[in-house]
Formats: C-alpha cells, sequence, structure tokens
C-alpha cells in the first residue's frame, strides 16, 4: 500500500499511535510523531513509497516536543533513534529537515552491511555515477538537476555499496537543496518536479526538499552497476571542465568520504578496489547545470 | 595498500609498492634492494637511485609497513 492513499486525518492518527513503518530503499523505518506538519511533509514527499505490514523495522524513530512548555513557547522536535536522542533540539519548523538529517545518521552509523560513501548517486542506460563530495560541492544541485530530466536517482546524500556484490543498492530520498540551489534548480527542472518549501534559518542555511520522482523509487529494489567517479564542484567563474582522476588518489578521497570505512577495514579495501577496476575517475568543475547536464550526458552515452 | 595490523591504507607509487612486496616476501639487505633497482632503472644515476631507495625506506618504516633489523 503506497502512503499517499491514507488519508491526511488518518496518517496523523497512525503517525501519533505506533508509528507507520515506511519502506526506504532496504530498509523499513518505523516513524511516529506527534508534532505537526510531519504528516503534511509526508504525504508531499514520501507518497510514492510503501508501508509495509510486516514486524521487521530497521530503524525506529520519533520526533516529538521535548517538554510540554516546548510545544507552544518557541516550540521544539526532537529525534529519537531506538529511544536514543542523538541530537540537540531544533525548532519545530525543522522537524522534517531534522527527520532526514537524522534518518542519514542512522544509516550511516549501522548500515555496515554496505560500504557507505558520502555522495549523490544517479544512473542512466544502466550506468551509475557516484558524486562523492563534502558540503557546498554542488552534488546536490548536480543530482536534482541530472534527475529532473529523467536520470534515475539511487541517492542525493549516500552510496549503499553492497560488500557482497559491490552493486549499489538504491535509497531513493527527497533531495536536500540549500539556498541559492532551490531557485536554481526549480529554474532548470520540468514543471512535473516538486520542491517543497524552504525552511529558513536551518544550521545550513535555508534548505528545501525536492521530490524523488516515481519512477526511481518504484526500482528502489533494483541495483546499479558503478560505471563512473566523478567529483563535482560547482564554481561561479569557471567555464565546464571533466578532468581525468587517477585512481590512486580516487581510492584515497572515496575513502576519506566513507562513513564506515574504518569500521568495515579490509572489507572495505576489497569493495572499493574492484569499485576502481570497474570505473572511470575524473574531476567536473561546473558553472551551469545545462552545460553538467550535457556533458555528462555525452559521458554516459559514450 | 591496506595495513592490517594498523587499519590503515597507504597510497604508494609503483616502485615503492614493489619495495614493499619484496620486502615482504623475504627480509632483504638494502644492498639487495639497490641492485634489484639498478637493473630495472638503467637510465638513472647510482646516486639518484641510492636517494630515492633511503627515502622510500625511511617513509615504509614511517608508516609502519617495515623495520630496519640487523647492522
Amino acid at each position: 500500500m503506497l502512503l499517499s492513499s491514507i488519508p491526511l486525518r488518518k496518517l496523523k492518527q497512525q503517525l501519533a499511535g505506533d508509528g507507520i513503518n515506511l519502506k526506504i530503499g532496504p530498509f523499513v523505518v518505523n516513524l511516529s510523531s506527534s508534532l505537526p506538519n510531519v504528516a503534511e511533509n509526508l504525504s508531499g514527499l514520501y507518497g510514492a513509497y510503501t508501508l509495509e505490514d510486516i514486524h521487521r523495522v530497521d530503524f525506529h524513530i520519533a520526533l516529538q516536543s521535548p517538554s510540554l512548555i516546548r510545544r507552544w513557547i518557541r516550540p521544539q522536535a526532537t529525534f529519537s533513534f531506538d529511544g536514543y536522542l542523538p541530537f540537540k533540539p531544533l525548532p519545530q519548523t525543522q522537524s522534517f529537515a531534522m527527520f532526514e538529517w537524522g534518518l542519514n545518521w542512522c544509516v550511516a552509523n549501522n548500515a555496515h552491511q554496505y560500504l557507505v560513501i558520502h555522495s549523490a548517486v544517479v544512473e542512466k542506460n544502466g550506468k551509475a555515477i557516484i558524486f562523492p563530495g563534502t558540503p557546498g560541492s554542488g552534488k546536490s544541485t548536480l543530482c536534482a538537476g541530472l534527475v529532473s530530466q529523467g536520470w534515475r536517482l539511487l541517492s542525493d546524500e549516500m552510496a549503499l555499496l553492497s560488500t557482497e556484490t559491490g552493486l549499489i543498492t538504491p535509497i531513493p530520498r527527497p533531495i536536500s537543496l540549500k539556498n541559492e540551489s532551490i531557485d536554481i534548480v526549480r529554474s532548470f527542472a520540468n514543471d512535473d518536479i516538486f520542491v517543497g518549501k524552504p525552511v529558513h534559518d536551518t544550521a545550513k542555511g535555508s534548505v528545501a526538499h525536492m521530490c524523488a520522482p516515481m519512477s526511481s523509487v518504484a526500482r528502489s529494489d533494483e541495483p546499479a552497476v558503478p560505471a563512473a567517479i566523478i567529483f563535482p564542484k560547482y564554481r561561479k567563474d569557471t567555464s565546464i571542465e571533466l578532468l581525468p582522476l587517477s585512481k590512486g588518489r580516487t581510492f584515497l578521497e572515496l575513502a576519506e568520504n566513507s562513513f564506515n570505512y574504518h569500521i568495515l577495514g579490509s572489507t572495505a579495501f576489497s569493495v572499493l578496489t574492484a569499485l576502481l577496476d570497474q570505473c572511470e575517475c575524473f574531476r567536473l568543475n561546473y558553472q551551469n547545470l545545462d552545460d553538467a547536464y550535457a556533458t555528462l550526458g555525452n559521458l554516459i552515452d559514450a | 595498500m591496506y595495513n592490517p595490523v594498523s587499519g590503515e591504507t597507504h597510497l604508494l607509487e609503483a616502485t615503492a609498492a614493489k619495495i614493499l612486496i619484496t620486502i615482504a616476501a623475504a627480509p632483504t639487505r638494502y644492498d639487495q634492494l639497490s641492485l634489484l633497482l639498478k637493473e630495472q632503472l638503467d637510465d638513472v644515476s647510482e646516486t639518484e637511485i641510492d636517494e630515492y631507495l633511503c627515502t622510500t625506506l625511511q617513509k615504509l618504516q614511517d608508516m609502519h609497513l617495515i623495520s630496519a633489523i640487523g647492522e
């Protein structure tokens, strides 16, 4: 059953009770919350996701008020994972962004059946491109731009590399856009792409989420074959450049961008070695999405 | 290369990796390594090879990948 098939009032009731079991990529997340706007945000951004009627849950997440007073005076929200509060409360207006950030944290710290690399991943013609990047590199903007033009979204935030197969497991979720990239993507994307209302004054500035395409969510169980690793860099003063990168340097940068390389040890080393054997590696400097879209399209079609 | 003892990963250039593989196979004397490099790098001077070998061995030792023993 899709989340969108539940009326909003019933969804609110379920969230305030035992919560809902939402299938997100390979994980089942139990989410409960009685905070305002959580149900509305879920309906807008997770409508295409399935609700699971099973008892296996990977992450129990609750978004709640820290105290009765904080429901009314400068309302705040807390994020709890299996009853543990890993973060300080945030203003309640940021509760949904907090869910997204918190879920990233849950996956990065617990899903060690994968080598988890901080990166966006998109796919076209059966070839997946991994865009590792630090915050501000422009990877989410690039990812959103490509996805808005029909590329398949595997993830905006993390590449899940199976330690058994080396394939990338999809975890398509809303794409987090920040500050000026919100308007850049809105003007580049097709009309059917939904970008939610921005939330202002977060630790990352203004944040808005772009809905993952239904077609990508529907293919959540189809792993992808990695074909290229590209480190993007958005620069206002540059023309487009796609520069080859050595595999040795790429290896070290991927290890640095991994959340659990140090935990997986020699297994992570083997996974990365196999990944680099099958991938081309580049650095991409880009100034606008039109040029990046054309360049990456040519690369994939070649 | 991955060091299972320390859990650290190191990026080595090809010749340094060959030196490491040689030493990993069996303890090797400095003059044996020097000879090996001279055979493979016939267009490089002896002085340059010695400088390179000293630097590389020190680097590998600093990475805790090899250790000096004996004389």
